[in-house]
């Protein structure tokens, strides 16, 4: 799964620049992907490989290292760089030409063009919010949220027959034919549908 | 080339030289029914109507021809069964009395096949694609027996002797099941008669009437039961070779993974696995100017460290072994990688669909084989009891009608000779179901040969088929049932697709499919056998092309042809590009007019074609294809 993490940091990166988003650092790049991957079964297929509920949120370990990695390979670089006080690094990572010409590589591989096309949608819809909000909507994922309630740890349960996410799309878009007689055909829209609910607050109210 | 118009004689051509070759010689086929007929290769009165009345005297034919060293003259007449001239090897056998009991005997004896029989169903099925157009790849049966004759001899006489038998069987049981049927509609006739009898009662008549049902019900049940327990063959083999479809197709989706993986790693080491360009420069100036560009530090003994760990391999920072090369992979690789990747996972999409399909079939044939199991005991139950109550009706129906004797004596021969039929028959059952089991069992030897054999033979195969068809091809080996026996044979898949079916192919494609897989058996025996070369005759075969395939035909001839085998092609004089491409790679003007029987020259002519306008278009065309004509 290496590769896979690797190409979806890249893929994220390159998404990040077709909207003008300045750069993405390591944590909104765990949320944008776990974002992603929790809504992927829209897709019919599923995502690959998991989360896991940490401090600072939704975690995977090869995602974390990708943007490095990537960095070494001159398929991203840093915008910002710097080093904190308890010795962390901190760092927003932006691609280079070599990663959109690899990138354009990569997606000769059909199933990847799909990946990164669907990176690429979610990206647009979160673009709409602001990356700002992209923390926000991310501690609201069903999924994510509940373990949080209960303080399980491990974990984040995506595929496509345990997703919440995706259940809690389907009982909206139910809602808003059954209420208002309003369809939510496309993935956009259904996209849409959830993100403005998840940001609503409506989920910290019930 | 033997080239001509619409009934000149190119087939009266042909057949004449099969006519010396075999005679009147006759092969074996199986009819729809399992039963076993001979057909003629030439007709016997196949030259009737095609010579002039007053030469059908004189009119013969002479082959000159070789079987290895072997050098065979024979000349026959057309219209009696007669060999005028047998030479073998020099030596004439002119006065010899059975020359055709001769000649069969040294030809079988020269080429090593049992019978002559055998030959003549390789030549009439193999060597000859005739107007008939009748396909080999296609029909599981005659191929079969066509590999085996060729490849797998040590199969043929087992395999044929024991679906013989399973024939034979078959057929014995069923001329006893139809006596049975016939003896029950005995007693129903008697039984019916008695109804009018004078001085039999109602509750007589009605026993009567009750017996000749039940009789007839017994019939019904007896057909049902045959046909039920046949299904259930049919079905059990059909799931069994699901199960087995589904095995392979387990396999291949391993194989398919393992490539898939394999290239997948290979794309992308081309991208992720390369050493950052930093590393070289750090590496490169630590070894010559022993500067350190990560920390600044600058020492000539740097220059040895870096020395030291180019040469050993090691990382710069954790001293672990590097593989590396400076070399840059040209784009075009990470292409191919990429077009692989897609084309593998295609397949393996492919795969776990047919998986799927093959799931449901075999859940629905479960079910079909659970049904008729359910079905046929319940039938059984049924007989035993409609038996045990026809026994006790024909007694008292006996009894009422108070005869003599001699009609209870008749009717109790009736029922014992039913009883030993039904025992018969269940033995002939027990019989064929055994000799079924063996055949199965050499049968599934003789598959996994043939797998062999395939291995072999598709890439020939797809030599041939893919310069016509311009896509790669292969040949699958596959299991049918006929008149339930197995039947082991090969049939192509290209495009993705298995065509184990006539159907799923176009009328074009499906001819020269068949010849391209002709050719490929026929360079195999080839290339076991010393090399040995042989004849193969096709007729008019650019009549069945369309314009986009018609060179690429002509390619697949010559290729065959630069093997050394003797390719006879028929064909009308005509603008297609198949001659035009034919002709050009045949070499010098000499040369094409030496290969070259032109029938215009030497056949009788229509009004039509003998027009001057027609002779002159004939000409013109034999001008565009380099030979010339005489007349």
């Amino acid at each position: 799964m290496d590769q896979q993490a690797l190409s979806d940091v890249l893929f994220a990166l390159v998404a990040a620049r077709e909207h003008m988003m300045p750069g993405l650092n390591r944590t909104s790049l765990q949320r944008l992907l776990f974002l992603t991957a929790a809504v992927y079964p829209l897709t019919g297929d599923n995502w690959g490989y998991g989360f896991s509920t940490a401090r600072f949120g939704p975690f995977n370990i090869l995602v974390n290292q990708a943007a490095d990695q990537l960095v070494l390979r001159g398929l991203c670089e840093f915008k910002e760089f710097g080093v904190n006080t308890d010795g962390n690094i901190r760092a927003v990572y932006r691609v280079t030409e070599i990663g959109v010409a690899q990138v354009q590589q990569i997606t000769k591989i059909h199933s990847q063009q799909r990946r990164f096309e669907w990176i690429k949608t979610v990206t647009a819809a979160l673009d709409i919010y602001g990356s700002s909000v992209i923390s926000k909507i991310a501690s609201k994922e069903p999924s994510y949220a509940e373990m949080r309630a209960r303080n399980q740890v491990g974990g984040i349960a995506l595929a496509k027959s345990d997703n919440r996410s995706i259940a809690l799309i389907g009982r909206l878009a139910a809602d808003l034919k059954k209420r208002f007689n309003v369809d939510t055909e496309s993935v956009m829209e259904k996209l849409l549908l959830y993100f403005d609910f998840l940001s609503s607050g409506l989920l910290e109210n019930r | 080339m033997v080239i001509g118009g619409n009934g000149v004689g190119k087939t009266t051509f042909v057949n004449a030289i099969l006519f010396a070759l075999l005679g009147n010689a006759e092969y074996d086929v199986q009819n729809p029914a399992g039963k076993t007929e001979r057909v003629p290769v030439v007709p016997s009165d196949f030259f009737k109507g095609r010579v002039i009345p007053e030469d059908e005297n004189d009119a013969k034919v002479t082959l000159s021809f070789s079987i290895g060293r072997n050098q065979i003259e024979i000349a026959r007449a057309l219209f009696r069964p007669k060999i005028l001239l047998l030479k073998i090897n020099g030596k004439s056998f002119s006065g010899t009395r059975d020359k055709e009991e001769l000649y069969r005997r040294q030809l079988s004896k020269l080429m090593k096949f049992d019978d002559f029989e055998h030959f003549t169903f390789v030549a009439a099925n193999l060597l000859v694609f005739d107007e008939a157009r009748h396909t080999l790849i296609w029909d599981p049966e005659r191929q079969n027996r066509v590999i085996r004759l060729l490849f797998l001899t040590e199969f043929h006489g087992e395999l044929s002797s024991l679906s013989e038998r399973v024939t034979t069987l078959d057929t014995t049981s069923r001329h006893k099941s139809e006596t049975r049927k016939d003896i029950r509609r005995n007693i129903t006739r008697w039984v019916d008669s008695q109804k009018d009898a004078p001085g039999l009662s109602a509750s007589a008549k009605r026993l009567a009437v009750d017996l000749a049902q039940l009789e007839q019900g017994l019939e019904d049940t007896e057909t049902e039961i045959s046909s039920i327990e046949s299904n259930i063959e049919e079905e059990t083999e059909h799931l069994q070779q699901l199960l087995a479809d589904a095995d392979q197709l387990e396999v291949e989706k391993l194989l398919g993974a393992k490539e898939l993986q394999r290239t997948e790693a290979k794309f992308y080491a081309g991208i992720y696995d390369a050493l950052p360009p930093e590393f070289l420069v750090v590496l490169q100036t630590l070894m010559n100017q022993g500067l350190c560009q990560v920390c600044g530090a600058s020492h000539e003994k740097l220059k040895e460290l870096g020395k030291k760990l180019k040469h050993e391999g090691k990382c710069l920072v954790c001293r672990s072994p590097l593989n590396y090369s400076v070399e840059a992979k040209p784009e075009s690789i990470g292409d191919k990688l990429a077009a692989d990747i897609n084309r593998l996972r295609e397949h393996l999409d492919n795969l776990e669909h047919k998986q799927r399909a093959s799931v449901d079939a075999q859940a629905v044939a479960n079910f079909q084989v659970s049904s008729l199991q359910q079905k046929l005991s319940k039938l059984l139950k049924r007989k035993k009891s409609d038996d045990v109550r026809a026994g006790e009706l024909r007694i008292q129906v006996q009894k009422l009608a108070g005869n003599d004797g001699s009609e209870e004596a008749w009717l109790r021969k009736q029922k014992e000779e039913i009883d030993k039929l039904t025992r018969e028959i269940d033995e002939l059952n027990k019989k064929r179901a055994t000799v079924l089991e063996s055949l199965k069992r050499v049968n599934y030897e003789f598959t996994n040969r043939l797998a062999k054999v395939n291995d072999n033979l598709t890439p020939l195969f797809s030599q041939f088929a893919s310069k016509f068809l311009g896509v790669e091809c292969e040949l699958v080996v596959g299991t049918m049932s006929r008149s339930r026996k197995p039947i082991s044979y090969m049939y192509p898949r290209f495009g993705g697709k298995d065509r184990n079916d006539i159907s799923e192919v176009s009328e074009s494609q499906r001819f020269f499919i068949d010849q391209a897989f002709r050719m490929a058996l026929i360079t195999l025996f080839s290339k076991l056998n010393r090399g040995t070369t042989t004849f193969f005759v096709v007729e008019t075969p650019e009549g069945s092309l369309d314009l986009a395939y018609e060179r690429n035909v002509a390619e697949m001839y010559l290729d065959f042809a630069k093997r050394g085998h003797a390719i006879i092609v028929t064909s009308n004089l005509n603008s297609s590009n198949f001659l035009q491409g034919l002709y050009s790679h045949l070499g010098t003007a000499r040369t094409k007019q030496t290969r070259t029987l032109d029938l215009l020259e030497h056949g009788r002519l229509s009004d039509v074609q003998g027009s001057d306008h027609m002779l002159a278009e004939f000409n013109k065309r034999r001008r565009q294809l380099g030979i010339t004509s005489v007349r």
